[in-house]
């Protein structure tokens, strides 16, 4: 029987939940797991994606490609057949976040004298 | 040959599959286990947050708990 090239995939995020597990194909891209994960996050959480692009990745120690297929990350001394993947992911927001608070040194204060004549 | 340190490696790394930690994420480069490629999550409310620290982490001696060389 011909073996099936699908690969169950866990993504674990920033504060140690996880979504999923997820069945892929092996030739399924990394592109694909990214829109899978916008769609699928779960709701209350303080940091949301809005776009596939705002989603890093990382698996096997490196941060995975979009192009790259998922059967391409396979995990070396992978020995166990059918076990599940967890890929990190990382959310990075386009807008940095905003520093609102940054703090304007009074240090500029002038230190003035005044002197009456009297 | 499967030294002690090789077989320790292995077990570790099986763990790290099993239960990554959050903000790290590390896997031997293929077929060598001395020779470990590492992504560290820059933390909150440090310099590093929003990015990734990329390692590479060379074990060079069989004695694990020695010789480590760390690239960044």
């Amino acid at each position: 029987m011909p073996e099936e090239d699908l690969i169950d995939i866990k993504f674990r995020l920033y504060d140690g939940s996880d979504i999923g597990p997820f069945r892929y194909s092996s030739a399924a891209t990394v592109d694909m797991l990214k829109q899978r994960i916008v769609s699928d996050w779960p709701k209350g959480k303080t940091i949301v994606p809005k776009a596939a692009n705002e989603v890093k990745l990382i698996n096997s120690g490196k941060i995975l490609e979009n192009n790259k297929t998922v059967g391409h990350c396979k995990v070396p001394f992978g020995d166990v057949a059918g076990a599940v993947i967890i890929i990190h992911v990382v959310v990075q927001p386009s807008l940095s976040k905003t520093k609102a608070e940054k703090k304007v040194d009074d240090s500029s204060k002038k230190v003035m004298c005044s002197c009456s004549i009297l | 040959m499967l030294t002690p340190t090789r077989k320790r490696l292995m077990r570790d790394f099986k763990r790290l599959q099993q239960d990554p930690p959050t903000g790290i994420n590390v896997a031997p480069q293929d077929n060598n286990i001395m020779l470990w490629n590492a992504v560290i999550f820059g933390p909150d409310e440090t310099p590093w947050d929003g990015g990734e620290l990329i390692l590479a982490l060379h074990l060079l001696s069989e004695n694990i708990c020695e010789d480590e060389q760390l690239y960044v």
